[in-house]
């Protein structure tokens, strides 16, 4: 039998657990809530991270839209400055355009390579070309040069003036070969274009037709030529009867007489030496000089011409110096035209010294390549120097020294006599004989004529 | 002159003033001189008086003296070794002239104001001298 006490035991035994089951299970929601409460603990701490992250990328964000905000006010103001310029640059191209187009030569452009980029009206009007033709194109493709003698392509300025970077001009006679297969002359010049005045971008090309130009020159000349036979005769005429005067042959004119004729045939044959060199030039550029090009002794030739002169030299007192090679040069030369050089380089020599001076002719050989006074040798040639310690060519002149008519002012003013012919026919000369010629001169100290006769070949004909 | 007949001698020249002087000249030389004042009146001269030599002009009216030269050359009747000395103010540059002297040899060529009478009268009496 159970007592209630042992009833009321019993229960309270079972209590007890159940407290003890409670109060266990108490303790494990508590440390679940703890450990809850951590972990809130933890996401509320990374929350607040996030968020402070947030708030500092939401700052930048403010910056940057600031910072497009003034790029793109800056970006109006450009655009509107570029549309500004745009508009005077097309202002200024069409300007640029119409000017080009209008100038009165033949303008054409080129890059580095020689294609051709520019190219305005008159060029397509004085070749017959197209712009569109020719733009795109190197030059040589279709703009033709060829020598008036021969017909033979001319010396490539272009290319020159692209591979040097120095300006050319292209030689006289050139004529330009049309579209349509004719020929007019042209004169021109092919300038180089540098970029910030150091790198080669190309070439300005211009050129004009001198069809006119020629015709004048041409009418000229015949003028020339015209008036110089027609004064021939009288000084002929002059010229036999002072000869009959002065032979005199019945024996009746006095001595004063003979002094006045001897006045008269003096001046008569300076004038007949004007109007010879007048001649000389006219044929000269009409092209009609026959040349007779024969194996000929040019040192033989020059000690000729000294000789004739040796009466000039003594009456000055000079000293002349003669220096040659020691080879003897035979060449197919013509002796007329090589003595017309010579005697011209030498009588001035002797005209512009004075008293007591020194005159030197030298001859030597040089090679093709070699430079000779910063002149570069063209071919195989006898170089000759004529030197004097004379008057010497005033700097500023120098430029014009082988230009017609052209006498020094200190030339003038010591012999009034002079055609100031002699110069330019001795480089119109050398000219078509494939020669050259140079000079260096001092003002009151001297002057150097450096010339020279190619060794192997001569040009053939001056004549047309 | 060495030979006893008087060598006969043709001037032909349209410039009186220089026919003249030549004229006197090869009269005082001792030459019969013959003269006439353009190529046509020239070449009957030269067909009638047979000159030993002709001093001719070129540039002339009616008939120039290249032309002459030619006509003569040509004529059967002529003796072609007749020197002719063209005495002229054109220049032997001139191809032309220098090409129809070549072809008619004996042919020779004067700038008239290159010489003198006394040079004319030496290149005459030494052409004649090698005729003979």
């Amino acid at each position: 039998m159970v007592s209630t006490s042992d009833k009321t035991i019993i229960r309270l035994k079972v209590l007890a657990k159940e407290k003890e089951n409670i109060r266990r299970r108490l303790v494990v929601t508590a440390q679940t809530l703890r450990l809850k409460a951590k972990q809130l603990a933890i996401t509320a701490k990374e929350k607040e991270t996030i968020r402070g992250r947030l708030a500092v990328t939401a700052k930048q964000l403010a910056k940057t839209a600031k910072e497009k905000e003034i790029v793109r006010q800056k970006l109006v103001v450009t655009a509107q400055t570029l549309h500004l310029k745009a508009k005077q640059l097309a202002v200024t191209t069409l300007r640029k355009k119409s000017i080009l187009a209008s100038i009165g030569d033949a303008v054409m452009a080129c890059d580095e390579k020689g294609i051709v980029i520019l190219f305005n009206r008159k060029a397509v009007m004085i070749t017959g070309f197209s712009a569109k033709e020719v733009i795109g194109r190197h030059y040589s493709h279709l703009i033709k040069f060829v020598r008036e003698v021969d017909s033979k392509p001319s010396e490539d300025f272009i290319g020159q003036a692209l591979k040097t970077g120095h300006k050319t001009t292209m030689s006289g006679g050139t004529l330009l070969i049309k579209k349509d297969g004719s020929k007019i002359p042209v004169a021109d010049s092919a300038e180089p274009i540098r970029y910030s005045r150091r790198v080669l971008i190309g070439c300005v090309v211009v050129f004009r037709d001198i069809t006119q130009e020629k015709e004048i020159d041409k009418a000229k000349n015949e003028f020339v030529s015209i008036v110089s036979h027609q004064l021939k005769t009288p000084t002929t005429i002059v010229s036999l009867y002072t000869e009959m005067l002065l032979d005199d042959r019945e024996g009746v004119t006095t001595l004063k007489q003979k002094e006045y004729i001897n006045e008269i045939r003096s001046a008569n044959w300076r004038m007949i030496e004007i109007v010879n060199t007048l001649l000389n030039v006219s044929r000269i550029e009409m092209g009609i000089f026959h040349t007779d090009p024969m194996p000929t002794d040019v040192i033989d030739v020059f000690k000729n011409v000294i000789k004739d002169s040796k009466a000039n030299i003594s009456k000055k007192n000079l000293i002349l110096q003669e220096k040659y090679h020691q080879l003897k040069h035979i060449v197919p030369i013509d002796k007329l035209l090589l003595n017309m050089v010579f005697s011209n380089l030498f009588s001035n020599a002797i005209r512009y010294t004075s008293l007591g001076g020194t005159i030197s002719v030298k001859s030597l050989q040089v090679k093709k390549d070699e430079k000779i006074n910063n002149r570069v040798i063209k071919e195989n040639s006898l170089l000759i120097s004529v030197s004097d310690n004379g008057c010497g060519v005033p700097e500023a002149e120098q430029d014009k020294v082988f230009t017609k008519f052209f006498r020094s002012d200190n030339a003038r003013s010591e012999h009034t006599d002079g055609t100031g012919l002699g110069l330019y026919i001795v480089k119109s000369i050398l000219d078509h004989i494939g020669g050259d010629v140079w000079f260096f001169s001092k003002e009151k100290q001297g002057t150097t004529f450096n010339f020279t006769i190619p060794l192997r070949r001569v040009k053939k004909n001056i004549k047309k | 002159m060495t030979n006893d007949k008087k060598q006969t001698i043709l001037i032909v020249e349209d410039e009186p003033a220089l026919l003249k002087a030549y004229v006197e000249r090869f009269g005082e030389e001792g030459f019969s001189v013959l003269k006439a004042v353009n190529g046509q009146e020239g070449f009957d001269a030269a067909l009638k008086g047979k000159p030993d030599i002709i001093l001719l002009d070129i540039l002339m009216p009616v008939m120039d003296g290249l032309t002459m030269m030619q006509k003569l050359r040509e004529n059967k009747l002529w003796d072609k070794t007749v020197p002719i000395i063209f005495l002229t103010n054109l220049s032997a540059n001139e191809e032309r002239i220098m090409r129809i002297i070549t072809e008619n040899k004996p042919a020779y060529y004067f700038s008239k104001s290159a010489f003198t009478l006394q040079a004319i009268v030496e290149k005459i009496k030494k052409e004649l001298a090698k005729k003979v």
